[in-house]
């Protein structure tokens, strides 16, 4: 039944969003943006109410007078500042509605939507408390009903008692004071409003909080119009001898007071109250039995070949955004095909889109729409990125090969020098992608830091048998071209925050390593950092001066390599054993700490519950081979290996 | 010449534009029937105390503590309050309300908006604060004209005199 339901509700909007489409075309059509239309429309009432506050008198005699100048007077800026309140606040309410309504039909509020949903809820109350509470300012005939009528409602309230009606209908009672306290619960609660605005946003991934402007000009425009055609009037000055008979009434924010003197307080109360918590309780009901294992699915992302969780019923665009992928998307609603991207593994549920914007054949051709789909399984996602971190475009560069030194017997440093003089910007911590003739990429990370940027760095670990990295111990030399594509992935140092920083680097997973504290120490970085160097033998510690001469030059760094194979004609005095035992013995609380581990796939397999059960917390753990679960496809490891794969 | 999109769009938001105006003030709502006036009953008042303070003696102030002599223990409880409105003979309310608090010592409130058509009225009020002593509470009866719209308020009180008609 709920399911009929949805697919009715999403068979009605799909098909008025088409009809829209024909008019302002997919990337402009208002309906994908109700939420950042209603968001953008808050601000409008806000501005216009803050310039009609200024005017504004809070006293019996002054705040009806001080409307009507506004409005009369004032037509040509105080009048239009008061319609477009009026009628932004009307937007605002019809807006966030359809909003809610759009969610629920295409199941958007259930399983980890809940929050959101809850949160939108409240937000929708505390609008309507403030678009309730401000028509009660310009001492009005309808604003003497809306005060009565709302003392009436809550008298019902056991803690009133019945009292408080009588302060509104003995004009004695009704006095300047009555106007701070009405305007003061007018401002508190849109700042209100705003609050939770911000929490309700804070919970969806990169959430836009602005209609393109295109939408906001001539929405904008379309207020102002509107209110110079039929701008917003008082409707006689309020007389509490007289007996409210006849009102216009704002059918957006007072429906429930029409039924106030048909059922009575208590059945509204029961009404309102009812409805809040059969909304409120919609998340779960009914109780959905979830499908797919507790941790959700993972996916693995190209060209970034990171692997992120997907939570169940998650689109794939909001998992990818919120783990800062850099998808290209635009309506967020399957309805501009901004974010079509190549589904090269695993199934999923297509979700309800508009059929023009992925068709049948491109579907049969992996095709997918990141916005729509939700996984059903582990997934292997190909995108073609449109922006990167710091806006940092990616783009094909060529370089010729500067020196070639062999630091370690199965570990080359490679310089590359740009061609041309150019010079590239990238993240500590950001990779590239050495394209090989027959279109196969090579992913390695920058050893050198960004300032560093005419020259390129990489540590290259020779893989027995592969092809790139034998090529090039065995035949590459000095002057050598090749291509590359970068800088890639989402993966860099952080400087939002204050925390101590623990690296693990694994192997060449020093690299990226190097490249962040380079690039900390050239930015003078006061952070606490400690680098844990986990390798075999003491001769995978291919540039261990490097950072032991660091260690005595900065007084916030800290060096302490491990090996986990030493032999005694090693004579290794130092740590042994796994890294991050090491760094438990070291560290056994790290809800303090943020780490950043770059290496093998088994290392951060083996590092991260670890590290998770020793009280680090997932915000606070960086890797790009984070979250890898066994069951993605078994090459997919490689692919993430930082520092270089075969 | 304006294409057919660019048609649409101001239509849609010509009829955006519209339905803000037609629901922001229509339909028309109507509070209190076409022709009626309003009454408007809002009483809160403390009924009398259902036993009266009695002077402590002597010894009894002794036994307490030096700050608890009170000259007078006064029981709580109070009484509930009795409200009759009939308007040409016919009742309107007749309502005996509770005291508030737990102890049964607040004020006993009531509110009450009754249309009523408008013209020329008997109306008689009676509020008894004393159960012990039906009937023998303020009392008042007059003959008032209501316009349509009027509002009239009624409230009773030892501040307005007993009972006030406005």
């Amino acid at each position: 039944m709920l399911k009929r339901l949805h697919l009715a509700g999403q068979w009605v909007f799909l098909h008025v969003e088409g009809l829209f489409n024909l008019a302002f075309g997919e990337k402009l059509n208002p309906l994908y943006y109700l939420g950042p239309i209603a968001y953008y429309l808050m601000w409008v009432v806000v501005a216009s109410g803050l310039y009609l506050y200024a005017f504004f008198k809070t006293g019996v005699q002054g705040a009806h007078a001080s409307v009507e100048y506004l409005t009369v007077q004032q037509w040509y800026l105080g009048g239009v500042m008061r319609s477009l309140h009026r009628y932004g606040a009307d937007a605002v309410a019809l807006t966030m509605l359809l909003h809610l309504t759009r969610h629920w039909c295409f199941d958007r509020y259930r399983g980890f939507r809940w929050f959101s949903w809850v949160s939108g809820l409240a937000l929708l109350w505390l609008v309507y408390a403030a678009g309730i509470n401000g028509y009660m300012l310009p001492w009005d005939r309808l604003s003497q009903f809306v005060v009565v009528a709302t003392a009436e409602w809550f008298d019902r309230l056991p803690m009133f008692g019945g009292e408080l009606v009588r302060n509104f209908i003995f004009p004695e009672n009704v006095n300047d004071r009555l106007f701070s306290l009405l305007t003061f619960v007018h401002i508190g609660v849109s700042l209100a409003v705003l609050a939770v605005l911000w929490v309700h946003t804070q919970r969806v991934p990169q959430a836009k909080t602005l209609p393109p402007r295109p939408i906001a000009v001539t929405l904008t425009i379309a207020l102002l119009a509107l209110s110079l055609a039929k701008p917003a009037v008082s409707q006689g000055e309020a007389n509490l001898a007289a007996a409210v008979t006849t009102i216009g009434f704002d059918w957006f924010y007072l429906p429930v007071y029409a039924l106030l003197y048909r059922w009575g307080p208590g059945e509204v109360w029961g009404l309102v109250g009812g409805l809040t918590l059969v909304l409120a309780l919609l998340p779960w009901l009914p109780p959905r039995r979830r499908k797919g294992p507790a941790e959700g699915y993972h996916m693995l992302v190209r060209p970034d070949n990171r692997i992120v969780a997907v939570r169940e019923g998650e689109t794939i665009l909001d998992a990818g955004l919120r783990e800062g992928i850099a998808f290209p998307y635009e309506c967020r609603n399957g309805g501009c095909g901004q974010c079509k991207a190549t589904l090269a593994y695993g199934t999923v549920d297509y979700g309800a889109y508009q059929p023009d914007m992925l068709t049948a054949q491109e579907r049969g051709a992996g095709k997918l729409l990141l916005c729509s789909a939700t996984p059903l399984g582990d997934l292997e996602i190909d995108y073609q990125p449109t922006a990167v971190p710091g806006g940092i475009r990616a783009r094909v560069w060529t370089a010729t090969v500067d020196a070639l030194d062999l630091l370690a017997p199965d570990v080359m440093r490679v310089m590359l020098r740009l061609e041309g003089g150019e010079r590239i910007e990238f993240y500590p911590g950001q990779y590239l992608n050495v394209l090989l003739e027959d279109g196969e990429k090579r992913s390695f990370s920058f050893a050198t830091a960004p300032h560093v940027n005419d020259r390129i760095e990489l540590h290259i670990r020779r893989i027995p048998g592969g092809r790139f990295t034998t090529q090039l111990f065995e035949r590459t030399k000095v002057g050598d071209r090749l291509r590359f594509e970068g800088p890639l992935g989402s993966f860099f140092l952080r400087e939002d925050s204050d925390k101590p920083i623990i690296f693990v680097a694994g192997s060449t997973g020093f690299a990226p390593v190097k490249s962040m504290l380079e690039y900390a120490f050239h930015r003078g970085l006061a952070r606490r950092m400690i680098l844990y160097w986990g390798v075999r033998r003491p001769e995978d510690l291919y540039l261990a001066l490097l950072p032991r001469q660091w260690a005595r030059e900065h007084a916030n760094f800290s060096f302490v390599p491990v090996l986990s194979d030493p032999r005694p004609e090693d004579h290794w005095q130092e740590r042994t054993g796994l890294v991050h035992d090491a760094i438990l013995a070291d560290f056994p609380d790290l809800s303090g700490y943020q780490v950043y581990a770059c290496g093998s796939v088994e290392m951060v397999e083996a590092t991260h519950p670890a590290f998770t059960a020793h009280g680090l917390r997932q915000d606070d753990c960086f890797s790009d081979a984070f979250r890898l679960a066994a069951r993605v496809r078994s090459h997919a490891p490689e692919l993430v290996r930082l520092g270089g794969t075969a | 010449m304006p294409s057919g999109a660019s048609l649409a769009q101001l239509a849609t938001y010509a009829a955006f534009g519209a339905l803000l105006v037609a629901l922001s003030r229509h339909p028309a709502y109507r509070p209190v029937p076409p022709g009626d006036a309003l009454l408007q009953v809002s009483i809160a008042h403390a009924g009398v105390r259902l036993r009266p303070c009695r002077r402590l003696s002597a010894q009894e102030l002794a036994a307490r503590a030096p700050n608890m002599r009170a000259a007078f223990k006064c029981p709580r409880a109070r009484s509930p309050v009795r409200v009759s409105i009939a308007l040409d003979g016919r009742a309107l309310l007749d309502e005996t309300l509770a005291p508030s608090g737990f102890a049964r010592d607040g004020l006993s409130t009531l509110y009450r908006r009754i249309p009523v058509a408008a013209g020329t009225h008997l109306l008689r009020v009676q509020v008894d604060d004393d159960v012990r002593a039906p009937h023998a509470g303020a009392l008042r009866e007059i003959e008032l004209r209501l316009d349509a719209g009027q509002v009239l308020s009624i409230d009773f009180g030892p501040q307005r005199d007993g009972i006030a008609i406005s």
